[in-house]
């Protein structure tokens, strides 16, 4: 089964959604991470905090951001959403607001579960470099740099390649966001735990083999006896 | 106490070249019609100290639009391709600190603090120029304190004397800016009297703010 990019980032998102612990607080960053936010119904009691200042179940937070993004990108005349809108009682329920200072000592604290980032690059040793390429217009890191340094455990979302070009390597080649920190890689070719200086697979995507995978991407690859092939019910969700 | 000015009075010490912190997060929460009374007022040569440059045209994007600003100190710049562009051409310097260092920079700048000490940028680009402090046994990079003439922040309600609440998603930086600037303005939605507010409830306190500007609707 060939995956469209659409339908690969999906997998994805399924997939990492399930790490995420019922009754933790975790922190989604841009992109593709931020759709798993829609993924995990708030029965499952997985919260999200938001570095911007908020922190609700399931989707809320990524709900009370996105109102208040397309009323700022509108350049409406209150582009406070929480003034104008209000909120409902799923949207509020259990949440709460805060500063920055406050909020990057949830962040750097180690009170925030895990993060899910996306990446350009992410290396055997647990560097991630995420936030610069050299010679292309300037960015910024943005709160990126806090979550890796601070976060209990940090868990890569990215498609397992960048236009052929393998994501994940031996060493990053960009300017790091942090080094030695990532514990987990999910593409859409797996589900890879970052142990003793090496991606270890647990999980892969069952249309593929071992070799195919190793040959797109950047590193040795382990495949211990125990690796599972990644279930088909995410599969089956992702085309839908 | 009464702060309450006009919008003019209110930003009347604001000259060319000061350094001014504004609130908000891509213009959520930014006191855009402060901003627009720093446009129309005509200052320049500033160096800002803001979480981002907004988006275009939009937030501390107006200020980038109207090339207001020849510094612009902030977490990331990528929502605002016309700041992306200005400091392509060298038109605008900008200086990047992670998003949690620049809060606790301010924090600290606001709060009599000679630095922060934080593991955030160890083993990137960022530790350039930076001290390295060990502390027992654990290495942590120096964030020097920011301190600005002026920050330019938005709350929901103030009272007369400057007592502020924030609402919803919108207080970012602000209370740490709001303690680490010579001047404080704030616009606010709603100002109310002193004594309306209640005591257990105030995000910023009247100690930090100078000037209370209501927001005109």
């Amino acid at each position: 089964m060939e995956l469209n990019k659409e339908q690969a980032q999906k997998l994805i998102a399924l997939r990492v959604a399930d790490e995420l612990v019922p009754g933790t607080f975790n922190n989604l960053g841009v992109g593709l991470p931020t759709m798993i936010a829609g993924l995990v119904p708030n029965e499952k009691d997985i919260w999200f905090q938001g570095e911007n200042g908020v922190i609700g179940v399931g989707n809320s937070a990524f709900d009370i951001i996105n109102q208040t993004n397309a009323q700022a990108s509108d350049k409406a005349v209150d582009p406070d959403i929480i003034d104008s809108s209000g909120f409902t009682n799923t949207v509020t329920e259990g949440a709460s607001f805060f500063d920055s200072s406050v909020s990057f000592s949830m962040i750097r604290g180690g009170h925030i579960h895990t993060a899910v980032l996306g990446t350009m690059e992410v290396a055997e040793n647990g560097d991630i470099a995420n936030y610069m390429v050299p010679g292309r217009a300037l960015a910024g890191m943005g709160g990126a740099m806090d979550l890796c340094s601070g976060v209990q455990r940090v868990i890569v979302a990215t498609l397992h390649s960048n236009n052929g070009k393998p994501k994940m390597l031996e060493r990053c080649t960009l300017p790091l966001t942090a080094a030695g920190v990532v514990k987990i890689v999910v593409t859409e070719l797996g589900v890879f735990d970052v142990k003793d200086g090496h991606f270890v697979v647990r999980e892969y995507n069952p249309n593929y083999t071992f070799e195919q995978i190793q040959e797109v991407t950047g590193a040795k690859l382990v495949f211990p006896e125990n690796c599972q092939p990644m279930a088909a019910h995410y599969f089956e969700e992702a085309v839908k | 106490m009464d702060k309450l000015k006009t919008l003019e009075e209110a930003l009347a010490p604001v000259k060319d070249g000061m350094t001014i912190m504004i609130g908000g997060f891509g213009g959520n929460g930014s006191p855009h019609q402060l901003i627009e009374g720093l446009i129309k007022k005509g200052v320049k040569d500033l160096t800002v100290i803001c979480n981002d440059p907004g988006t275009p045209n939009f937030g501390n994007g107006r200020l980038i639009h109207e090339k207001r600003e020849k510094k612009l100190i902030a977490s990331f710049i990528s929502s605002n391709k016309e700041c992306q562009e200005q400091h392509k051409n060298g038109e605008l310097e900008v200086e990047l600190i992670p998003q949690g260092t620049l809060s606790e920079a301010c924090r600290a700048g606001g709060a009599g603090l000679g630095g922060v000490l934080t593991k955030t940028g160890l083993g990137t680009l960022v530790e350039e120029g930076k001290q390295k402090v060990v502390v027992n046994g654990q290495t942590y990079l120096l964030q020097e304190p920011l301190r600005a003439d002026v920050a330019l922040i938005y709350a929901k309600t103030a009272d007369r004397m400057g007592n502020l609440i924030y609402h919803g998603s919108s207080r970012t930086h602000t209370p740490m800016m709001a303690m680490a600037a010579d001047y404080v303005i704030v616009e606010a939605a709603e100002v109310v009297e002193v004594g309306e507010l209640n005591p257990d409830y105030i995000h910023t306190q009247a100690i930090f703010v100078d000037a209370v500007v209501k927001k005109e609707v």
